[in-house]
């Protein structure tokens, strides 16, 4: 009980401490770290933005391209149809 | 300066306001994060990283509490964290002397209190036992309501609540505190 009662009078009582010498010094040093990194981070962001555009770019004219294919081998298959309907029909006139 | 011409210097980037703020503000952010960690190099370490969020979001602070409040609010949430930091690394430690792996005891051994005699040291083991225990409020408000110069009415400015709750968990949580060195 006396061991508790010291315990929790130990809390009650803890003092406030003064920062050590160095304490200035090293927050200034992680500032400037976290300066650091937060700079190269942003640049960092910015080439993934610039990676992630040009990407969409080359998808999108990728896409266009392949449409643009397909649409003339469509319109290629749709004229052989048209020439052999064509020939067909001829051909039963005889 | 007054508070207000403060915010617009540090919104600005000046690096004296900003060295201005931490004179200020220092003592009080290493005393919150000591009571909370109970060690000095802890709490030191913990006011530096404060303090270094407090430049990174000052932009992002839009007045809607003193700038003290805010602040110490920083403090008490990244003490926190710290808390549950070296809880996971003891879980590690007991996991690691579970598998005798001793590479593991000694790093944490070597990250324990060299400044505290061994009776000190085992109060503050108990003490800090008996604290992980209480629900988070009541710690909270029990630790801020015994940094130097605190009332219960900034603590519960500090936690976004009214007084008589703060007087409720601080009561509460003495009363848990006792009965858990007690068992």
């Amino acid at each position: 009980m006396n061991k508790e009662k010291n315990i929790l009078e130990q809390f009650e009582s803890i003092s406030s401490i003064e920062p050590s010498a160095e304490w200035n010094d090293k927050l200034m040093q992680k500032l400037n770290r976290s300066q650091r990194t937060s700079g190269n981070s942003s640049s960092k962001k910015l080439v993934l933005f610039a990676t992630v555009v040009l990407l969409a770019v080359n998808l999108f004219s990728l896409s266009d391209k392949l449409k643009s294919d397909n649409e003339q081998q469509s319109r290629e298959k749709l004229k052989n149809i048209a020439n052999e309907f064509l020939i067909s029909t001829s051909s039963s006139k005889y | 300066m007054t508070e207000p011409e403060l915010l617009a210097q540090l919104k600005a980037g000046n690096k004296t306001a900003f060295a201005e703020l931490v004179y200020e503000y220092q003592l009080k952010v290493i005393n919150i994060c000591y009571r909370f960690l109970l060690n000095k190099a802890d709490a030191e370490d913990i006011a530096q990283e404060v303090f270094i969020e407090v430049h990174q979001s000052i932009k992002q602070f839009r007045g809607d509490s003193a700038l003290s409040t805010w602040i110490y609010r920083i403090a008490t949430t990244k003490s926190l964290d710290e808390i549950k930091k070296q809880n996971r690394q003891k879980r590690i430690t007991s996991i690691g002397e579970l598998l005798g792996i001793e590479q593991i005891a000694n790093w944490v051994a070597a990250k324990e209190r060299p400044d505290k005699t061994l009776e000190e040291k085992e109060g503050l083991s108990l003490l800090m036992k008996a604290l992980n225990k209480l629900p988070e409020s009541q710690r909270i408000a029990l630790t801020l309501s015994k940094v130097e110069g605190y009332n219960n009415t900034k603590v519960a400015e500090i936690m976004e609540t009214t007084l008589t709750a703060v007087d409720s968990l601080i009561y509460r949580a003495k009363q848990n505190l006792k009965s858990f060195l007690i068992k």
